[in-house]
């Protein structure tokens, strides 16, 4: 049961419970003191000791109440406190002690005053964090080179430094019931459906955990369908792109200690964009993007194409590369499928392996990987090389998706399809990317079909197509996608 | 779950051996076919022309194996061939089928073996056929000692487009029996020193409107 | 916002629509129509368009006399016994039909991509596939055909281009003379094959309110006049490539055409195998269309009164075993299929006529 003491005007008492609440923990300091004018009136301070400057440096916060109140007479005190005469900017009262118990955890101080009936929380440096960085995973040739860091008031002041909108709004919500993590919505107001909004909340608060680490555990708490491989979130952790995002009227999920932050809606097209497509002219943008969906389907068909060509339908290559093929497999001692299936174990081990390893180790694996053990798996008529072509080729194809999740369930259904391929040819090929092409057309993120824009696409008046395969030129892209408010579409107009 | 669980390993294993697949080293990929009646014995003769690896040192050009089956009838020759092969016959890249003249001058035999091919679909129909007085003195020349499918395709190929020949494929040979109209022409070829020359053209044409083609023959 | 409303767009269904008249015409089609017709055909699939363009006619007049979905017409207004056997009728069409699509599927499958796979496992693979798609909806199905539609075409725009310059003019020259049987037989059988617009009777609750009116039938007549331009125009081309008799021994004669295409110089030699994934889609849209239907009906008929029954998947799972036998039956006793030529020539075709005339007239009466 929750307990909610009153802030006593007795200022053991507080103490007391205070202590009560949080034990014997080494790392939470607990001092008190005596200030006023007269060097009558009785305080106390705790502090989480990492996050917490020095209290008694003039420079910080309660250095300055404290200096402060070291002048006043007792009398003066308490009206003082209430009318913040010091002019602290950060400060927030409270009326129970388990409140302020609650609120040492976001890092600050909490400072008790005898005869005063409330505690105060003051600002001060906060829990340690590192700074704002160049994202690892969403590399860009043309923009922004920042990232999202683990401090979530970090990350929304990125998104209002590039959207400085009155019209910005962001909610705070607490998930998890031990951790309390802060996790923020953020949206433009006239541009976000409330009904989407409704539904976020609703999705947030459906389940009880005990902490939330990282904004995977929403996504993964918070999605439709948990089994499908295809991620129901976008994650970014640029802030342009998040920005984008809030333009187009979606929603930005920010949680502290992550430096992932979630886009929803999402469909299919949000995948394969990336934010320089939007910094580059018109025919690049189109050419990239034309190469990252030819990518993404090749990442997914290539291996299994080439198990149900040469194990099925040998018709369709030339004479000269069927028997090249041929030559290649010749005392190879497994069936091609397993050859294929192992070829592809081995390079997402690789993968793995050169995630965990420390930077410069990193890159020798993959000349390792790559090179030596390919090599020697060729010449030792392990594999042949043509798999280790179609194999590598796939990876690349993998790599050219710019979003992680979504190349992982490409990645992920590979395997299925090399399966099918390799039992039934090319009918069990078609049969594979029907069933995912079922599979995807009952997929929707927060009432969006996951195919749009290349389906219901003339809901927007097909306004939506004209940035989905291919990218128009800026000028002619006037209209916001179908997430934005019916009212708000118009994005770009001749001035007059 | 347990019995779910062992229930997939044995489907998995079924489903990595590739149920019906064949391997690519398992099949052989006949390029050339030859077909003949052999007058003393009254029996159709079935031959096949397929590559072999390529040497050690990758600079010998792969030479040609051949198998030579005879059989009362086309269907039966077929069988008797795919039994003694070591491999599964791969047809879908058969280049040119090569028939002997006398195999022609037996309708019955030849329209069975059209049947037979028509119903079987293995062969392409774009097969390029062609006629030669006997198939075996044929192939036994120098000049088709390596790759004599690849060598006739090409040839006929050249023929057709820059000669301005007529080729005839095993398609429209079927297509030429089931229509029982027009005329068709298979090339003669023949080897004249030590090369395949275009000699003519052997001209078929439905049984009743064969007296009045050899008459007009007769007056040009 | 979107919402599970079971609704498409216009664009969706004239996709869906074009997608279920080419399932099995412009495989099977051409071959039965040389033998019926030869040359001649050419104008029976003219005539066989315009019997089209009357049954939509037919359709819209029926769609204004009642309530513009023959499913609501036939559960209100009629007597019970009467709705029942209509409605049984109707399962037991829809499941023939799609018996039917099911065996020529398979078997097209297994000829010319699997030989040496078991029929049994292909076809049930196939139906449990249809029954993943049929679970999702229209809007599923909506979906996926939006998404294929392109990529179906332009290969087979791009084939029939391809195989075009094969045409040999000689094979116009028809082997008989004009009858008007060959007309008229050639015209009907086309016209069979247009049955999936029989469907549009029952596809008003499936458009938004608004676009309800016109929209539906524009997108039938304009799906109608798609797929009858490429069966024309394969029906031209094939006649060019084979001549009549030939193309009348040939099962599937468009996937021989395909064989006969050779692509020089490049990655690939042939795409026949590839290419046949056109009627992988076209035929699983048409077989999912019947079990679609074959499910709504059987809820109708067993719960009439139940707006959102809780016993779909039952109904799916009957719908399917059943078609699926069937497919089976017509795959190993060849006899049955005589029977179901017969049927769909002189029952089911003049059945889905009469039926939406008969019942035309009665609500107008009522009215």
């Amino acid at each position: 049961m929750v307990q909610n003491t009153k802030i006593s005007p007795h200022l053991d008492k507080n103490i007391e419970r205070f202590k009560e609440i949080y034990g014997e923990s080494a790392d939470i300091k607990m001092k008190e003191m005596v200030l006023g004018k007269d060097e009558n009136v009785r305080c106390f301070l705790a502090y989480i000791e990492v996050a917490f400057a020095s209290g008694m440096l003039k420079a910080s916060s309660i250095g300055r109440l404290t200096a402060y109140l070291e002048t006043l007479p007792k009398e003066k005190i308490n009206e003082a406190l209430d009318q913040n005469t010091m002019g602290l900017s950060d400060m927030t009262l409270f009326d129970t002690v388990e409140e302020a118990a609650q609120m040492l955890l976001t890092g600050d101080a909490i400072f008790f005053v005898d005869g005063y009936t409330h505690a105060l929380k003051i600002a001060d440096k906060g829990y340690p964090g590192m700074s704002v960085k160049e994202s690892d995973s969403e590399k860009v040739i043309r923009g922004s080179n920042e990232g999202f860091s683990d401090s979530i008031k970090v990350n929304t002041a990125l998104i209002r430094k590039r959207l400085r909108s009155t019209r910005l709004r962001v909610k705070e919500l607490h998930c998890g019931v031990r951790s309390h993590t802060n996790v923020d919505l953020v949206y433009s107001e006239d541009l976000a459906s409330p009904k989407l909004l409704q539904k976020i909340e609703k999705r947030l608060n459906e389940y009880e955990i005990d902490g939330v680490l990282d904004s995977g555990v929403i996504e993964q708490l918070a999605e439709e369908k948990w089994y499908s491989p295809f991620p129901q979130f976008q994650t970014t952790q640029r802030p342009d792109r998040a920005v984008m995002a809030i333009l187009e009227g979606r929603v930005v999920l920010l949680c502290d200690n992550s430096s992932t932050a979630l886009i929803l809606p999402v469909d299919v097209n949000s995948f394969l964009k990336t934010t320089d497509d939007y910094y580059n002219r018109f025919e690049v943008a189109t050419f990239a993007r034309i190469i990252r969906y030819i990518s993404a389907v090749l990442s997914m068909t290539l291996p299994g194409l080439y198990l149900a060509i040469t194990n099925f339908h040998t018709q369709i290559l030339p004479t000269p590369l069927l028997l090249s093929f041929w030559e290649a497999r010749l005392g190879v001692p497994f069936p091609a499928v397993l050859e294929v299936i192992l070829m592809e174990m081995s390079f997402e081990l690789l993968r793995e392996a050169g995630i965990r390893l420390p930077g410069a180790m990193g890159n020798t694996i993959g000349i390792v990987g790559g090179l030596i053990i390919g090599q020697a798996a060729v010449e030792a008529n392990l594999v042949s090389p043509i798999v280790v072509i179609v194999v590598a080729f796939t990876a690349l194809c993998s790599f050219a998706v710019p979003n992680e999740e979504f190349a992982f369930a490409s990645r992920l259904l590979k395997f299925y399809i090399i399966l099918l391929s390799a039992w039934l040819g090319y009918f069990g090929f078609m049969v594979g990317m029907v069933t995912i092409l079922i599979h995807l057309s009952r997929l929707k993120s927060f009432g969006i079909p996951y195919l749009m824009p290349f389906t219901a696409g003339d809901l927007n008046q097909g306004e939506d197509e004209r940035d989905a395969l291919i990218r128009l030129p800026l000028k002619w892209l006037k209209k916001r996608p179908v997430y934005a408010q019916r009212d708000q579409r118009t994005k770009l107009k001749r001035k007059e | 779950m347990k019995r779910a669980y062992l229930g997939a390993i044995p489907l998995l294993a079924i489903l990595l051996c590739g149920c019906q697949a064949n391997e690519l080293e398992d099949r052989c990929f006949p390029l050339l076919t030859v077909v003949d009646h052999a007058e003393d014995q009254d029996q159709i003769e079935l031959g096949l022309f397929f590559p072999t690896p390529t040497g050690e040192n990758g600079k010998e050009a792969a030479t040609e194996k051949q198998k030579a089956v005879t059989g009362d009838s086309f269907e039966e020759a077929w069988q008797l061939c795919a039994e003694e092969l070591n491999k599964y016959a791969d047809y879908n890249h058969m280049k040119v089928l090569l028939l002997g003249e006398d195999l022609l001058k037996q309708q019955e035999d030849y329209e069975e073996m059209l049947k037979f091919l028509q119903g079987k679909s293995s062969f392409p129909r774009n097969t390029y056929v062609c006629v030669v007085p006997d198939v075996w003195e044929f192939v036994d020349t120098e000049v088709l000692a390596q790759d004599p499918g690849s060598y006739l395709e090409e040839f006929l190929e050249t023929q057709g487009k820059n000669g301005g020949k007529d080729l005839a494929t095993l398609g429209k040979l079927i297509d030429f029996m089931e229509n029982d109209r027009g005329e068709i022409s298979i090339p003669k070829l023949e080897i004249s020193e030590d090369k395949v020359v275009w000699e003519g053209s052997y001209t078929l044409v439905p049984v009743e409107y064969q007296e009045e083609f050899i008459e007009k023959q007769t007056k040009s | 916002m979107f919402s599970n409303n079971d609704q498409i767009s216009r664009r969706q269904t004239f996709r869906l629509f074009t997608f279920d008249l080419m399932g099995i015409s412009l495989l099977i089609v051409p071959a039965y129509l040389a033998r019926n017709s030869g040359v001649w055909g050419i104008l029976s699939i003219f005539l066989g368009i315009l019997l089209g363009l009357g049954y939509i006619a037919i359709l819209y007049w029926l769609s204004r006399r009642g309530q513009g979905d023959l499913l609501l017409d036939i559960q209100t207004g009629f007597p019970a016994w009467a709705r029942d056997i209509l409605l049984f009728w109707l399962v037991l069409h829809c499941v023939l039909i799609a018996g039917f699509c099911g065996f020529v599927f398979g078997d097209l499958m297994k000829e010319s991509l699997v030989p040496e796979e078991s029929y049994v496992l292909i076809l049930a693979i196939l139906f449990l596939v249809a029954g993943y798609a049929i679970s999702g909806g229209i809007e599923s199905r909506g979906r996926v055909y939006e998404i294929l539609f392109w990529f179906v075409l332009i290969p087979l725009a791009i084939m029939l281009f391809m195989a075009s310059g094969e045409v040999k003019s000689e094979h116009f020259v028809p082997a008989e003379n004009f009858q008007w049987n060959m007309l008229f037989s050639g015209g009907y059988l086309v016209f069979i094959m247009e049955m999936p617009l029989f469907f549009g009777a029952f596809f008003k609750k499936y458009l938004p309110e608004q676009k309800k009116k016109k929209g539906l039938f524009s997108c039938m007549i304009f799906a109608l006049l798609v797929s009858g331009a490429f069966l024309l125009a394969e029906y031209v081309i094939l006649l060019g490539n084979f001549g009549e008799r030939s193309l009348a021994t040939m099962p599937y004669p468009a996937v021989t055409l395909m064989s006969t295409i050779q692509i020089t110089g490049g990655f690939v030699k042939r795409l026949d195998a590839l290419m046949l994934g056109i009627w992988f889609f076209t035929l699983f849209a048409l077989l999912n269309l019947f079990l679609f239907h074959g499910v709504e009906f059987l809820k109708a008929l067993a719960e009439p009164k139940e707006a959102n029954s809780r016993k779909k998947r039952l109904y799916l799972v009957t719908i399917l075993l059943m078609a699926a036998v069937l497919a089976l039956i017509f795959a190993y006793l060849p006899e049955t299929r005589e029977w179901f030529y017969n049927y769909i020539w002189y029952a089911g075709t003049p059945l889905t006529v009469l039926i939406p005339v008969i019942i035309g007239i009665w609500k107008g009466r009522q009215k």
